[in-house]
Parts: C-alpha cells; structure tokens; sequence
C-alpha cells in the first residue's frame, strides 16, 4: 500500500529524470533520428519498460504516482485502474496495489476471435477508472482505450504516465475533450534541465534537442519526418 | 494497381500509425475487390507485420526507409502482376511477395 508520504511535485520530477537518466533509458540521437508512430522525426527516445527491472526505482515512482493521483484527484475517486497494452500493465498493476483498487487491462485491439475480448478482468458499469500507461505523447492511444473501457459502461476519468512529452501543446485538451485528465511524474522539459545541471551530453547534443523540444513539427520536417500533426 | 496504399504510408510519414491504416485499408479493399483478395492479402500482412514489430520500438529514420523500400518492392510486384498478368504471372508474384514476407519475418524474429 500507499507510504503516505507526499513529496513536492518539483522533487518528484527532477527525481524521476535522474532515475530515467541513471538506467539509459534516455537517448538522443540528433544524427540518426528516430520515428515515432505519427511519422515525426525525432533526436529523442525514451525507453519507460526499463523501469520495472529495476525494484527500487519503480517501488518509488508508484509511491510517487499514488501521491499525485490523491493529491491532484482524492482518495476516494476511482473504482479501478486499468493499464493500457502493453507498457502500461505492469505499472498498472503496482499502481493499483498503491491505491489498493482492482486493476484490468485493455488490449489494443480486440482478440478477434473466441469471446473476442479487448478489455480483461472485471469492470462494473459505471466505474470509475485511471487509465495508466508507461508514457504520453499526443494522447492518442489513450483516447483509443479509453472509448474501449466506455463501451463497457465504465469510464475514463482520469489517465497517469510516468512521463509525458509535453511537446504537443493540444494534448491535455484533447484528453480533456475526451473527458480525462492527465497526471504524470516527468517531463522531456524535466530530463534537459538535469542533463544541463549535471553537463550529461555533450552541449551541441543538448542544443540539438532542445531546437526538437521546442518546435517538434519543424525539427521533423528539417529531418526527413513529417511536417505537420494529423489532427 | 495497388500503389495508392504505399502513397497513403508515404503521405502519412511512414510511422507505425501510417502502417496501420494501410493494412486496413488493404483488408477493407478485399470485400470489393474479389479477383485481388489474395495479393491484397499479402500487403495487408506486410504492413501488418510493420505494427508489430516497431509499435512501442524505437525505429530509426534508416529502418522506416528500408521498410518502406521493401513494401513498396512487394506492392509493384503484385500491382504489375496483377494488372493484366496471366494466372501464372500472378501466382509466381504471389510466391515471390509471401517468401519475401517470410524472410523478413525470420530475420526480424516476429513469429
């Protein structure tokens, strides 16, 4: 269960980047860019399914989490939590432990055969229910499950990642158009700040992807990537 | 005959989501397109197999261009068979597309 300790959010965050930092789960690689699922150009990678090898640091960003989540939302708000296929399992299920709830998880598509399930584990009709998945870029795979999880009966009202790109300036209102709002533990602005104090790479790396932090689209489309979000 | 459906990932920048769409649209093309099911199939698969094997991966710019090089490879073969070819041309094409596609999944580890 929960520690009851409630840290400031500036701690967490700076804690949760150095924690991603100290076990190479960050990479920027200007020169050989990576592509994310929209088609964007990016210097930046982040690899969150590190984290649940190592004990110590996940045992805190779920205290950390369930921090957050009682802060910002209650106590008392959520009937369950579900994680999202296939990152956001685990982390659903420690974080459902923390706040001492039952957990499901929803498939990103249905099986397509047999009882052709999408969403797996009990869930009442009119649940309320914190969607986790292990990171949030433009928020598109959450609207997918959570339209999933309100075809059931239930519904999404709020959503947690351990991190958040925080690049995409629509992506909380697009969550919150979908009725969900976002919690999360760190952010890409959170990463560079430690990566500067603690001179992690090299300045011209740093400056590089700050340029993408900045103007993603742009940077993208200087990059062989696209040059414009699909809305 | 069928290079709207790579158009369509080019346009939409070659990511996982770019992949996925073509691999619908290849299997909602099957129901019109009887005489085609089979090489519209085949696409379907490739792109497919694209999803699983770089959703939630990191994909470098380099591998999203040999991916594309190799479905765009797949899909002119099955289009110039399949666009006036004899049953014959059309059945060596599809021989040809489906070991491609089992080479890749060999080499890429997918099942």
């Amino acid at each position: 269960m929960f520690s009851n300790t409630f840290p400031d959010r500036a701690v967490i965050s700076e804690t949760v980047a150095k924690m991603l930092l100290e076990i190479n789960a960050v990479h920027f690689r200007a020169d050989q860019p990576f592509t994310f699922t929209s088609g964007l150009a990016s210097p930046v990678y982040i690899d969150c399914r590190k984290l649940i090898s190592y004990p110590r640091i996940r045992s805190a960003l779920m205290d950390f989490g369930a921090s957050i989540i009682f802060r910002n939302v209650g106590f008392e708000q959520f009937d369950a939590v579900a994680g999202g296929e296939t990152a956001g399992i685990p982390f659903a299920a420690w974080l459902a432990d923390r706040l001492g709830l039952p957990m499901q998880y929803v498939r990103k598509k249905p099986k397509g055969f047999g009882r052709d399930a999408q969403i797996e584990g009990a869930l009442a009709e009119g649940a309320r229910v914190l969607l986790v998945e292990d990171l949030t870029t433009d928020g598109g795979s959450k609207l997918k499950f959570a339209e999933a999880i309100a075809r059931t009966g239930a519904r999404v009202t709020d959503t947690f990642a351990v991190f958040y790109y925080d690049i995409f300036p629509d992506t909380p209102e697009k969550l919150a158009a979908a009725g969900m709002r976002l919690h999360y533990l760190a952010t890409w602005w959170d990463i560079l700040k430690v990566c500067k104090d603690e001179n992690r790479f090299p300045t011209a790396t740093i400056a590089e992807v700050e340029l993408f932090l900045n103007g993603p689209v742009a940077w993208s489309a200087n990059h062989g990537g696209i040059s414009e979000l699909a809305r | 005959m069928f290079d709207s459906l790579v158009k369509a990932i080019s346009d939409a920048g070659g990511g996982v989501r770019a992949y996925d769409a073509c691999a619908r649209a290849a299997r909602a093309r099957i129901a019109k397109e009887p005489d085609n099911s089979a090489a519209l199939l085949l696409i379907s698969y490739a792109a497919q197999r694209f999803v699983e094997s770089y959703d939630d991966q990191p994909l470098t710019v380099e591998e999203a261009a040999e991916e594309f090089n190799h479905i765009t490879g797949m899909v002119t073969l099955l289009g110039n068979a399949f666009a006036g070819g004899s049953a014959e041309a059309k059945l060596d094409a599809m021989n040809e597309a489906a070991r491609r596609l089992a080479d890749t999944h060999r080499t890429d580890g997918s099942n």
